[in-house]
């Protein structure tokens, strides 16, 4: 934890400070808010021992050094790849969103609900993804 | 990453067996979100973007980190770089602390492949200093070092007699067929002259000529010698004596060659004057000169 909180504390003493972020001086005024806060996150990062992620260390070790990213700490692979799963996961959501409404839109009838299993399916994820910027186009067949 | 169905070296295994994985982890991952089932294409969507999302996070932190003249990356880099990619930190404590949660185990570690002790032939060379410790070993030295080999020539009595006569007769051969293309020839056969052809014999009117006549190396050595003129002259005159006893109808340049102390070899070919073939003039050699 020493490098994480050297890294925070090696703010300029100028300008107001507020939970260990430096705000410039025109946020002061209220024009803009800080968005990120990092003390709750080096909280977090104490207590990311106990979350263990889906992802493997090693396997997220291995493509983030293919990145040329070194790791010091272990636990902040951890919290990338607990990031990376929250994206997938938002992703998921979305498209399973998208597929529930599809299937009460037709207007099917009320006594049976939407049967419980879910397909995700290109016509579902292709919405999903195009609300976060992503264009995917797959062809319908494969010659 | 390849997508044919061959061996594929141990770095493609490496990078399959973690694609593998992330395949896994995004199934797992629909499974929480309350998917049954997938389509292989969406399945693979999700990986491809879950790996393209890591590496980017790497990438951007590593540059971060490195703007900010440091080496190592911190948790405020990687901040940073969730803001700029547009995720929402805040919410990620309370995901992290959702019920359905599935771990996945890691793809086993492989050593490297070890040669048997029954394969490896003699030692290895050792790394000089300038190589790092963790790149593979040198080669066997059996390929690389080459010995060469003698093959021991052939003593054999009787092969050697058989070569050496097979020799003595291409080389008989070889010397009669040039002489018999570039000099005179008789042939044997009325009509067809030039399957055997015979060196012409063409006899000598008087045959003991050329042992009495010094050569011409004789003849500048007689020169060279002596170191008077009278000795120049007893030798001219000794010569015609011997001249004037012969036949001297077809040796006729002979007694102007000697007169004028040239070469001597016009003799061999009594019927031509000049002599046209290249290989059968006589050998010019240099007039030492005497200082007196």
């Amino acid at each position: 934890a020493v490098p994480v909180s050297a890294a925070v504390a090696a703010a300029p003493p100028e300008g107001a400070m507020s939970n260990g972020v430096y705000v410039p001086a025109s946020a002061a005024n209220g024009d803009v808010k800080p968005v990120v806060s990092t003390t709750p996150l080096v909280d977090f990062l104490m207590q990311l021992e106990d979350y263990t992620p889906t992802i493997p260390d090693a396997v997220t070790g291995y493509y983030l050094n293919r990145a040329g990213f070194e790791a010091s700490d272990p636990r902040i692979i951890r919290l990338i790849s607990l990031a990376a799963q929250k994206f997938i996961s938002d992703i998921a959501n979305d498209a399973l969103q998208h597929c529930k409404m599809k299937g009460t839109a037709s207007g099917s009838s009320r006594s049976k609900s939407k049967d419980k299993k879910y397909t995700l399916t290109m016509e579902d994820l292709t919405p999903a993804l195009a609300e976060y910027g992503i264009n995917v186009k797959k062809p319908h067949y494969f010659t | 990453r390849s997508g044919s169905k061959h061996a594929s070296t141990p770095a493609d295994n490496y990078y399959l067996a973690r694609r593998r994985t992330l395949q896994v982890v995004v199934s797992s991952l629909l499974t929480e979100a309350g998917f049954e089932s997938a389509e292989k294409a969406a399945v693979e969507t999700l990986t491809e973007m879950l790996q393209s999302y890591i590496s980017e996070i790497g990438r951007s932190a590593k540059s971060y980190c490195e703007h900010t003249a440091r080496t190592q990356p911190t948790l405020s880099d990687i901040v940073v770089t969730l803001v700029e990619m547009g995720f929402n930190v805040e919410t990620l404590p309370a995901y992290a602390k959702r019920s359905q949660r599935m771990v996945i185990t890691a793809p086993p570690v492989t050593n490297q492949p070890v040669t048997p002790k029954a394969l490896t032939a003699g030692q290895n060379k050792p790394h000089p200093s300038h190589i790092p410790g963790h790149f593979p070993e040198f080669p066997d030295p059996h390929t690389y070092i080459k010995t060469p080999t003698y093959r021991e020539p052939v003593s054999d009595y009787q092969v050697l007699r058989e070569k050496a006569a097979s020799q003595r007769r291409d080389v008989e051969r070889a010397l009669t067929r040039f002489m018999a293309k570039t000099g005179e020839t008789q042939s044997l056969f009325k009509d067809d002259v030039s399957t055997f052809p015979l060196i012409a014999a063409r006899p000598f009117t008087v045959p003991y000529l050329t042992a009495l006549l010094p050569s011409e190396l004789e003849m500048q050595q007689m020169e060279e010698t002596d170191s008077s003129e009278q000795d120049d002259q007893t030798d001219t005159e000794n010569l015609p004596l011997h001249m004037s006893t012969d036949d001297s109808g077809p040796e006729k340049e002979n007694a102007s060659v000697l007169q004028q102390n040239s070469s001597l070899s016009g003799s061999r070919n009594g019927e031509e004057n000049v002599i046209d073939n290249p290989y059968l003039r006589p050998v010019k050699k240099p007039k030492i000169r005497r200082k007196k």
